[in-house]
């Protein structure tokens, strides 16, 4: 039964309306496996979503990678002068900067765990969603 | 299989690993310092270079309980340098300092000699813990062999 717009439940423009056989080349529109057209075929086209998780994948490793070896050196030193350092107030100013390095491991760790493209809104800013909840309690 | 180390948790006794001996090649002069400075306080010998030519022959030439090395290096052919390992001795475990997930790690050489890997940054706990775990494997690996 036609609706009023005259298109019988499919509300797409007429010229849209087109079956999925092309009846002249005798062959299925829907046929190939990549449906994107040419120019989104192009290297690093693609939907929205996953360009946004290869972006975001490819930024959370980089940024995991280049942190690991400074965070590594001072956690290092840091351990070193807690082994070795008699001073009470010293070792504890030490422990409270361990503390917050193993928090700064702990979001290295979520950076590259990281398999989904979520976000969490923070103060009308959008930040990626990496347990910022669990941070947020160790610190 | 591979292990990975973990340790958050703190443990403050230092491992009595008196007479262990380390191979260690690390190219950053900061990080390869600090970690030999971390195993020497856990009582192991440490033998530190920072090329791989050089690692090599060390490891030709001496008798090593544990290679440790740093895959941090884009240049660098993790498989090939294993199989120079492998070539010279295969029992001696190794361990590599890596930076990303460790699911990547072991899709990518779970088939390869590698024994450990430690995602950095690490603490004294995972060292000492590689360590341990490193002992008992040589042992039971050369025990068997």
């Amino acid at each position: 039964m036609a609706d009023e717009f005259e298109t019988h439940g499919d509300r797409r423009k007429g010229e849209d309306r087109r079956s999925g056989r092309d009846r002249r080349a005798d062959r299925d529109r829907r046929g190939g496996s990549d449906r994107r057209n040419r120019q989104d075929r192009r290297v690093g086209w693609g939907r929205i979503e996953d360009q946004r998780l290869e972006g975001v994948l490819t930024t959370a490793a980089t940024v995991a990678h280049l942190f690991s070896q400074p965070l590594t050196i001072i956690i290092g030193h840091v351990d070193l002068l807690l082994s070795s350092v008699e001073d009470q107030a010293t070792k504890s100013k030490l422990e409270i900067i361990k503390g917050q390095l193993q928090a700064l491991s702990i979001t290295l760790q979520d950076l590259r765990s990281l398999r989904e493209y979520k976000t969490v809104d923070f103060d009308g800013f959008t930040l990626l969603d990496i347990g910022l909840r669990k941070v947020k309690k160790l610190v | 299989m591979i292990h990975e180390l973990f340790g958050l948790e703190r443990d403050k006794t230092l491992s009595t690993s008196m007479g262990i001996e380390i191979l260690l090649w690390d190219q950053h002069r900061s990080e390869r310092e600090v970690i030999k400075e971390m195993l020497a306080k856990l009582g192991c010998h440490v033998t530190a270079v920072r090329e791989e030519d050089e690692c090599l022959t060390k490891f030709r030439e001496g008798k090593y309980d544990l290679v440790i090395f740093d895959q941090g290096l884009p240049e660098l052919d993790v498989n090939e340098f294993l199989e120079d390992l492998a070539d010279i001795d295969q029992l001696t475990p190794v361990a590599m300092l890596a930076t990303l997930d460790f699911e990547y790690y072991e899709t990518r050489y779970g088939d390869s000699n590698i024994d450990f890997i430690i995602v950095k940054p690490f603490e004294f706990i995972q060292l000492q813990e590689l360590v341990k775990e490193a002992t008992e494997l040589g042992e039971r690996v050369k025990g068997s062999g």
